[in-house]
Order: C-alpha cells, then sequence, then structure tokens
C-alpha cells in the first residue's frame, strides 16, 4: 500500500503517543491515526536507526550539493516536479528545518534527486512529500526536541504549502509567457491593419479617422501586449522568489505550453474522509476542543475546490473542443468570403484575432484548471486519492 | 372530390347559394409543375391568331376549356429555385417555380383561375394591370378574404383588353414577393394586331440571399444582393434566341424596389406596351435603355436584321454582379506589400492573396485557381465566354441572332462565329 501521506512513516514511531492522548471519540474520528494504518513500521525504524547512527556533515556540502542541483535541473526546461524540488532544495524556511534537525548534508539532496528520478508523471509531483519524509525521517533522532505533534505537523505543512505555492506560481508563470506569446500574434494582426490602413490613406482610398481607428486598435493591442509582458515578468519572479533563484540560475526557460488537460475528467470518491484523514492542521486540531469546527471547515474546503476543479476542467474541455472549432468555422467562413470579395481583409484580420483570443482564454482556462488541482491537493492533505 | 366536398373546401357554397357565381364547378385540375428551371417551347402557335410567348426559364400554364371558360390551376406552394448552377433558394412560388408559369390569354377571353394555397400562411393573387371587377382583384381584406392555408379559391373575370400584365400576392405582400411569388400574365389580341414573330417575357426580382443561407431574407428594403430575371441569374439566364429578320418582341416586368434601366446591345427598339396596353405608334420613340420603373412593365419591339451575340442587361453595374460584399474596403491602388506577409503568417493554412489593388477583376482568377466560396453562393463575377471571362452575374444575357435558325427553334446555338475581319484586334505596329 502506497502512503501518499508521508508521515506515515514517522508517525508510526509516535503511535504510542497518539493512542495514549487519543480520546474515544478522536480514534474513532480518525482512522489514519490507527497503529494498523501505519505498515512497515518495523522497517521505518530500521531505516531510521541505520540513518541515524550517520555522522552530522558540514553545513556547506549541503549548500554545494543543492547548488550543484538546482544548476542541473535549470539545464531542461522547467517542469514543475522540477520546480518543487528547487524549492524544497532552496527555500530558507526549509533550509532552517534541516539545519536545524541536523540532516543538512548532501545525502538529503541525493535522496530527494533520487525519489525524483522515480516519480513517473511529471504534472503530479510529490517532491514536496518526499522531501517532509526524508526530513523527519532523518531527524528521527532528534525528534525528541519537537513540540510533538503541533509543531512537528505545523513543519510538513510548511513543506505542503510551499509545494502548493510553487505549483501555482509555476502555472501562473508557464501561463503568462505563453499568453504573452501569443498576444504578440494579435499585435502582429493590427499592425498589419495599420499598415494596410496607411497603404489605403496613401492610395486616397480611406480617409485619416479611418486610417487613425486602425491605429487605434493597434495601440490597444500594443497596451495589452506590455500589460502581458508585465504579467509574464511579475509572475515568473514570484517563482523565483519562491525558488531562491537571483543571477544567471534565474534565466531558466519555461516550456512553450503549460500540459494539457488529462483526458479524463477528475472523479473522486470520498474525498472528504479521505482529507479528514489526512490534513495535518485538521489533525493538530485535535488536540483543542475545536476538532469539530475544524472538520466542518475541511469539508466545505475540500468541497469548493474540488468543485472548482472540475468546473475548470469543465471550462477548459468546452473552450478546446468547442469554443476554439467554433472561431475555426468562423475564421474558414471569413476566408471564403474572402475569397469571393463578399468580406473584406479587415474582417480576416479580424477573426484572425478572435481566433488568437479563443487560444488565449484556452490557456488561461488550462491554467486555472492546474491552479485548481495545486489547491485541491493541498486541501485534501498533500496527495489526491488513486 | 365530389362538388359539394370542392365547395367545401373552396368556401365558395355561399357565394353560388347567393348565385353571383351560379355555373356548376367542376374540381380544378391537376396542377402543371414547372421544377425544371430550363425554358419551354412556346404553346403551339397552330391556327392562333397570336404568337405564344417564351417564359424566360419557365413556361406558359395549360389551361382546360370548360364550357367556353379557360381555366387555370395555380398553386401556391413553397419551391427550390436554382438561380444558376452552385445556387439553389429556398422560394415561395406556384406551380414548383418562382415566378410561376406564365398565364396566357386572349383579349375577351372567359377565364376562371383557381388557386389552391399550400403556403404555411394566407396568401392572395392580384392580377396586376388586368381590367377586372372589385371582387376579382385579389386584395387581401380588401375585396376577398385572404385564401387560409390549405384552401382554394377561385377568381373567374372576362379579359377586357390585351397587353402585357402580372400576377402576385396581395397579403403579406412584403415577405411573399421578397420569397418569389410572381409571374407573367399575357392577354394577346384577339384581332391578330400585335404580331411578332419571337416574343419573350420575364420578370425583374430582387433578393437579399446572405453568402452561405439558402433562404431569402424578406425583412431588406434596399440591401439587396441578388438581381434575377425570372429568378434565374447569369449564367443562369437562358439566353434570347431569334432568327435573323424577326420581328422580336420582349416584355419585361419590374417587381423589386428599383427601377431598372434594361439595355439591348446591337440595336435600338420602341417601347410599344405598358402595364395600361400599347402604346399609340405616335408616342413611341427609338432608344436602347428602357427604364423599367417599380411595379410597371414594358414591352418593346424591333427586327433582328444584324446576326450576333448581343448583351442585353440592366444598365446597373451592381445587378449585372453575383453577391458581392457592400463594406469590403477599397483596395484600388493599395500597395499591400508590407502587410501581405504578416497575414500570410498568420494564416498559415491559408492561400491568403491581397486583393483588389488592380481591380476586381483577378476574383475571377482566384476562383479559377480552386479558391472556394461559401456554400450555395455564386461568384460575384462568372461565366466564359469565347474571347475569356465574361465577369458578369445576375440580370445578364445574351441575344443571340442567327440566320440558320429554324422558325419556333429557341435552342442554344453556341457563340457567335464572327466574319473575317470583324472582331476587334491588337495592335501591332
Ligand atoms: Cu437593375
Amino acid at each position: 500500500m502506497k502512503l501518499p501521506f508521508p508521515l506515515a512513516e514517522v508517525a508510526a514511531r509516535h503511535s504510542k503517543w497518539l493512542l495514549m492522548a487519543g480520546t474515544a471519540l478522536l480514534v474513532s474520528a480518525c482512522s489514519a491515526t490507527e497503529l494498523a494504518n501505519f505498515p512497515d513500521t518495523n522497517r521505518v525504524v530500521a531505516r531510521a536507526d541505520y540513518l541515524d547512527r550517520k555522522p552530522l556533515p558540514a553545513l556547506s556540502d549541503y549548500q554545494v550539493a543543492a547548488q550543484q542541483r538546482v544548476r542541473n535541473l535549470l539545464t531542461r526546461p522547467m517542469t514543475v516536479g522540477a520546480a518543487v524540488e528547487i524549492a524544497m532544495l532552496n527555500t530558507p524556511h526549509l533550509q532552517q528545518v534541516y539545519q536545524s534537525q541536523q540532516i543538512w548534508d548532501e545525502d538529503l539532496v541525493l535522496a530527494m534527486a533520487e525519489a525524483a528520478a522515480t516519480e513517473t508523471d511529471v504534472n503530479h509531483t510529490e517532491m514536496d512529500w518526499t522531501a517532509a519524509r526524508l526530513a523527519l525521517m532523518k531527524s528521527v533522532n532528534t525528534v525528541d526536541r519537537f513540540d510533538f505533534p503541533k509543531e512537528y505537523f505545523d513543519t510538513v505543512e510548511d513543506f505542503v504549502e510551499v509545494g502548493e505555492d510553487v505549483r501555482k506560481a509555476y502555472f501562473a508563470a508557464v501561463a503568462a509567457q505563453q499568453l504573452q506569446n501569443m498576444l504578440e500574434h494579435a499585435a502582429t494582426a493590427t499592425q498589419a491593419a495599420a499598415e494596410l490602413a496607411n497603404a489605403q490613406y496613401q492610395a486616397g482610398t480611406a480617409n485619416r479617422r479611418a486610417q487613425a481607428l486602425h491605429h487605434m486598435t493597434h495601440a490597444e493591442v500594443v497596451k495589452a501586449l506590455a500589460h502581458a509582458k508585465l504579467e509574464a515578468v511579475s509572475t515568473r519572479e514570484t517563482l523565483n522568489r519562491l525558488l531562491g533563484l537571483w543571477g544567471d540560475d534565474a534565466n531558466w526557460t519555461a516550456p512553450e505550453t503549460l500540459p494539457p488537460l488529462p483526458e479524463a475528467r477528475p472523479v473522486f470518491d470520498g474525498l472528504e474522509e479521505f482529507a479528514l484523514e489526512r490534513r495535518l492542521d485538521h489533525l493538530s486540531e485535535r488536540k483543542s476542543w475545536a476538532l469539530w469546527h475544524s472538520a466542518v471547515d475541511v469539508r466545505s474546503e475540500v468541497r469548493e475546490n474540488y468543485a472548482a476543479l472540475q468546473i475548470h476542467y469543465d471550462i477548459a474541455k468546452y473552450q478546446r473542443d468547442t469554443v476554439l472549432p467554433l472561431s475555426d468555422v468562423v475564421l474558414g467562413e471569413t476566408q471564403l468570403e474572402y475569397n469571393g470579395m463578399l468580406m473584406g481583409v479587415y474582417d480576416l484580420i479580424d477573426d484572425t484575432r478572435g481566433q488568437v483570443e479563443a487560444g488565449r482564454e484556452y490557456v488561461a482556462a488550462l491554467r486555472d484548471y492546474w491552479i485548481a488541482e495545486a489547491e485541491l491537493v493541498q486541501s485534501v492533505g498533500g496527495a489526491l486519492p488513486n | 372530390m365530389n362538388r359539394r366536398q370542392f365547395f367545401a373546401a373552396s368556401g365558395l357554397g355561399l357565394a353560388a347559394g347567393a348565385g353571383l357565381i351560379s355555373r356548376a364547378i367542376a374540381a380544378p385540375a391537376e396542377p402543371e409543375s414547372f421544377t425544371d428551371p430550363a425554358t419551354r417551347q412556346p404553346l403551339s402557335a397552330d391556327g392562333r391568331s397570336y404568337t405564344p410567348v417564351v417564359t424566360l426559364n419557365g413556361g406558359s400554364l395549360p389551361w382546360r376549356m370548360n364550357n367556353g371558360v379557360k381555366e387555370f390551376h395555380l398553386v401556391a406552394e413553397p419551391v427550390q429555385r436554382e438561380f444558376a448552377p452552385g445556387m439553389v433558394v429556398n422560394c415561395w412560388g406556384y406551380n414548383g417555380s418562382s415566378p410561376g408559369p406564365t398565364i396566357e390569354v386572349v383579349e375577351g377571353d372567359r377565364v376562371r383561375i383557381f388557386v389552391t394555397n399550400k403556403l404555411p400562411e394566407h396568401t392572395t393573387i392580384h392580377w396586376h394591370g388586368i381590367l377586372l371587377p372589385s371582387g376579382m382583384d385579389g386584395v387581401g381584406g380588401l375585396t376577398q378574404p385572404h385564401i387560409p392555408k390549405g384552401k382554394t379559391y377561385v377568381y373567374e373575370f372576362t379579359v377586357r383588353h390585351s397587353g402585357t400584365f402580372m400576377y402576385h400576392p396581395h397579403s403579406d405582400e412584403m415577405v411573399q414577393m421578397a420569397m418569389g411569388m410572381m409571374g407573367m400574365f399575357i392577354v394577346h389580341p384577339r384581332d391578330g394586331s400585335h404580331r411578332v414573330d419571337r416574343d419573350f417575357c420575364f420578370l425583374l426580382a430582387s433578393w437579399d440571399i446572405d453568402p452561405g443561407t439558402f433562404t431569402p431574407n424578406t425583412a431588406e428594403m434596399t440591401d439587396f444582393n441578388m438581381w434575377t430575371f425570372n429568378s434565374r441569374v447569369f449564367p443562369g439566364i437562358d439566353p434570347l434566341v431569334v432568327r435573323q429578320g424577326d420581328r422580336v418582341r420582349i416584355r419585361v416586368g419590374n417587381l423589386t424596389m428599383t427601377n431598372h434601366p434594361i439595355h439591348l446591345h446591337g440595336y435600338t427598339f420602341k417601347v410599344t406596351g405598358t402595364d395600361g396596353g400599347w402604346v399609340p405608334p405616335s408616342a413611341q420613340w427609338p432608344e436602347v435603355t428602357a427604364d423599367i420603373p417599380v411595379g410597371a412593365m414594358r414591352a418593346f419591339e424591333f427586327v433582328a436584321d444584324v446576326e450576333g451575340d448581343w448583351a442585353f442587361h440592366c444598365h446597373k453595374s451592381h445587378h449585372t454582379m453575383g453577391p458581392m460584399g457592400h463594406d469590403v474596403p477599397n483596395m484600388i491602388g493599395v500597395d499591400q506589400k508590407k502587410a501581405t506577409p504578416k497575414i500570410a503568417k498568420l494564416l498559415p493554412d491559408y492561400m491568403y492573396m491581397p486583393m483588389g489593388e488592380n481591380g476586381m477583376a483577378e476574383m475571377q482568377d482566384m476562383v479559377a485557381m480552386g479558391m472556394t466560396l461559401p456554400e450555395n453562393t455564386l461568384p460575384m463575377m462568372t461565366g466564359e465566354g469565347p474571347f475569356g471571362p465574361i465577369e458578369m452575374g445576375g440580370m445578364f444575357t445574351v441575344l443571340k441572332v442567327r440566320k440558320d435558325v429554324a422558325p419556333g427553334d429557341y435552342s442554344d446555338p453556341g457563340w457567335y462565329e464572327h466574319p473575317e475581319g470583324t472582331v476587334a484586334y491588337e495592335y501591332k505596329p
């Protein structure tokens, strides 16, 4: 059984506390905390014991190894998996965790790289969970210094939040660049129209007003393009900050397109219960009498994010499978009418822009889908059920 | 259908009972259908005091004699009309055709016209220009009840004067005429006067049929894009075939919302008739273009003494074009070199060509190169002649005068073979 919940292995070693601390209500409310749900306990303990015996490395080893790994990742167009892994290595706050847990070594970097190599679906990276798992497992000998479990949960929550932020920033940055590139086509179209208007004015077939109107249209697109560039820079720098990148490292290349929309509409059963078992903040709330309130919030948040995921999926699919073909039909028919001199070249240019706009709306919808997925993943506690 | 059923169906029971029209009326004959757009041979001239007319891309409606009354049966119904190969229009018409078949009678005839309404709404028929009792004038609401859908009405009157007339609805008139409901009504003189060798007739109509559509937009008042002779456009309009030396009459009625200067090449002619009757010779003058006012008819005559292929068309040049864009930018003389590569790059799957810089004739080349148009849409300029593209559409056809045409033969003789040295030629120093 694969446990996307990375704390299972670590938590197992504290199950005694969980059993003691848990009231009957708490235990029955969440089966994830029962001993039976944490398999391979012996293996975990054995491995942890082995790791415990390793001497603490010098701080600089980690930094050297991490920088090398980051540089290596930056040689290829950035993937969401690479982005999350870089964040796990570079985020100052997480580095503090490694340092305080005395796992600030190159083995951690290597272990993460190994884990990354085993990930099969680049769009559904679990690098944040991998990092959290590694951090907590390696820190087993110092776990007593956690104010367990509140601090323990909070720490892992930090990993998950960084992961979510990076995913969202990544999809926003890739989409912004793609949207900017597509808007450049629209600017080419309005520039052609403005040039035709100039030629018309020179030939005496359009007046200065008509000429000026075409230039106004072009100016609007030029301004929109500037804003699109601003958005691309801004979203990229947001990601750079999350990834801790600067200098030449900040000049990574983005893929030309977002990951494609999955074939099937995402459908999950029992997502609320799944989340209640896995939400760390919820688990930490168990210590208090705020449990009931927390569960209501968790359930509502999951429902909202799940609905958002499906609706964003539907919008993106509708835009791709219905609206885009419609814009193709419009442009195709305009071309036929242009052939017959029934419509003019400006109509052709306008409908070309219409097609570009429909394409841009698809990119925006696809971006919103991936962001919604990142939000849902976070709200169910780290990973979607299989 | 027996007589009782017929009376019930036609709503005439009451009128018959009142004794106004008390003759026994047999059921109407099966209506003859005119779905083929080819020009029919005229009715036989044998034993007649007149030359039966040739209806361009149509024909005359056969009648049945019933106790000295000429009985016709018109069925108002939705029809499909091919305007020219490549375009079929959902029209309303009569007996399978728009326009309806020509009604041809002789001055003094008693005529009875059964009108069956198979339209989705009521209708009437007004006999434009015919002198008749007010109650037979066909104005819905004013002189008769509208003919409900599914019902048959009877019009009966004695034709008092000869001339060129027409019929059309006077019931939801704008829609029904915009959909193509019209027909010619020709009354020949009883005394054999005004006889010609060939007598052609057709109606002018205008249509608003958006590119890529099949049904006229009936709410249009000014911005029409199809201009037809008998609901046909060039090159779908048959030629007017004439034997050299024939005296020829051409009768034209205008049911559009604008005038049409109908122009004949090669001849002078005189307008000899209107929808009011014959024009006295003292009021005729020679001309080459007859302006046909809105809602009017003109008959003009000439002797076809010169062989050739003579263009015959409306002189409003946009009426001799196929559908054209009225909002396209004026590109005459506009250098499009700079913008062209940009547009071509934006449309990688489309063979973009800048158009209009040197006029519009290049459009024909584009169509010839295989550039396709919206479905059911004819090119703005088309037609291939013996010397190249004719670049026409709409209200354009050819008067073909030949010496070797047999009397009564209206079949297309092909292109004229010009005698040596009679064709314009390139100057070579
Ligand atoms: Cu005209």
